[in-house]
């Protein structure tokens, strides 16, 4: 039997240590191609949370500039007449939104919250039975650029709406002749089957005479 | 003859008071029947509502252009609340006929938004098939590149690079010395 033994002269160790580096070289490349394809699918396969929300404002007509200003909101209201306002609701959100808002008087202590509406045991709710619903499809990239725009298809409004106090509303507040108006956007949510609070409300403080 | 007379005007009498008698029954069963249809067809209404919001959603996952079916869809809205509003006046056969406007109307738009969404699925699965192919176009020949120009060029490299490389045997290397003494 033959014993096969390598000369390791100057010229293999050259050899081995260029292989040594190749093999660093290659993984290097490999790794950097997987690096590289990772961030391509990254960007071209994940999207980036949109700016996702909802928005409801009050309004009130200026009949001599013939606009909507969102000031001048009443704060008296004569129990034998109307306060006209109007409100108005966006969907900046990123799918169809189905909206109610229910109108509700509550006490001025009453706290306003964005993550429970205020409970029916502790308002009276306006328009009922008459609810205010709407569906909305969502903004364009390009109309969420654009803003003070009262008329587009993602705009439900300026809807009008009359406040009133009734004998009922008064026998709610007892002796305090200030309250809240709470306007309270709802969303339809698919998967319960049901409204649910979008923790978007906004409120009016007035006492009647 | 007056006996006769008096007997036939109680019997008319009774008659008239039977016939409105059976006639208030046969109204209110009706009406309750007409009360009972129209609250169904307005849950019912609301309920393909749903369906039609949900499929919406859908779509619009989708990147289907929906904006038309959303107002289409709001109409419809409007539709049953005006039913809803006949139907708590009292106005059955209005709210029943409103509420069969807006199931047809809902139907026909269910069976167009479900259209758009194959349609965008039919579109999904042949540009799919073109990319696939396309790959694997891009794939043979990059094999075939690979077998007929990229192996040779590294075998060649190859056989310059450990071509010269010299296996030496000690035996060998013990005669070479012995030669040289």
């Amino acid at each position: 039997m033959k014993k096969i033994k390598l000369d390791i002269n100057k010229n293999s160790k050259i050899m081995f240590r260029k292989r040594e580096v190749e093999n660093i070289v290659k993984f290097a490349i490999v790794f950097t191609s997987l690096v590289i394809v990772a961030t391509f699918a990254a960007v071209f396969f994940t999207s980036l949370p949109e700016n996702d929300f909802s928005e409801l404002s009050l309004l009130m007509y200026d009949s001599t500039e013939n606009s909507f200003l969102a000031t001048n909101y009443p704060t008296v209201i004569n129990t034998d007449q109307n306060e006209t306002i109007f409100f108005m609701v966006k969907n900046y959100g990123s799918k169809v939104n189905y909206y109610e808002v229910r109108v509700k008087i509550t006490e001025l202590s009453q706290i306003i919250s964005l993550d429970f509406a205020v409970p029916p045991s502790e308002c009276y709710m306006l328009y009922a039975q008459n609810t205010f619903e709407k569906i909305l499809p969502s903004a364009t990239k390009a109309e969420k650029e654009v803003a003070k725009t009262i008329e587009a298809d993602y705009i439900w409004g300026p809807t009008l709406i009359s406040l009133y106090v009734n004998e009922n509303i008064k026998q709610f507040l007892g002796e305090n002749n200030q309250f809240k108006v709470v306007f309270e956007l709802w969303s339809f949510d698919t998967t319960a089957g049901q409204f649910q609070y979008s923790g978007v409300a906004v409120f009016l403080e007035l006492s009647y005479l | 003859m007056n006996h006769y007379s008096q007997k036939l005007h109680t019997f008319v009498k009774n008659t008239i008071i039977l016939s409105i008698f059976i006639s208030l029954a046969f109204l209110q069963t009706t009406q309750a029947q007409s009360q009972l249809e129209a609250e169904n067809l307005i849950q019912e209404a609301q309920e393909k509502l749903i369906e039609v919001i949900i499929l919406l959603e859908q779509a619009y996952l989708q990147n289907i252009e929906i904006k038309a079916s959303v107002l289409v869809a709001d109409n419809v809205l409007d539709i049953i609340k005006e039913a809803d509003i006949a139907f708590q006046d009292g106005n059955y056969t209005t709210a029943i006929g409103k509420a069969n406007l807006a199931i047809s109307q809902l139907n026909e738009l269910t069976d167009d938004i479900n259209n758009l969404i194959d349609t965008k699925r039919n579109n999904k699965k042949i540009i799919n098939t073109i990319i696939g192919v396309c790959g694997g176009a891009v794939l043979v020949f990059l094999g075939i590149i690979t077998k007929k120009k990229i192996y040779p060029w590294y075998k060649e490299k190859q056989q310059e690079e450990y071509g010269k490389l010299q296996i030496i045997y000690p035996d060998t290397e013990v005669k070479k010395a012995n030669e040289k003494n």
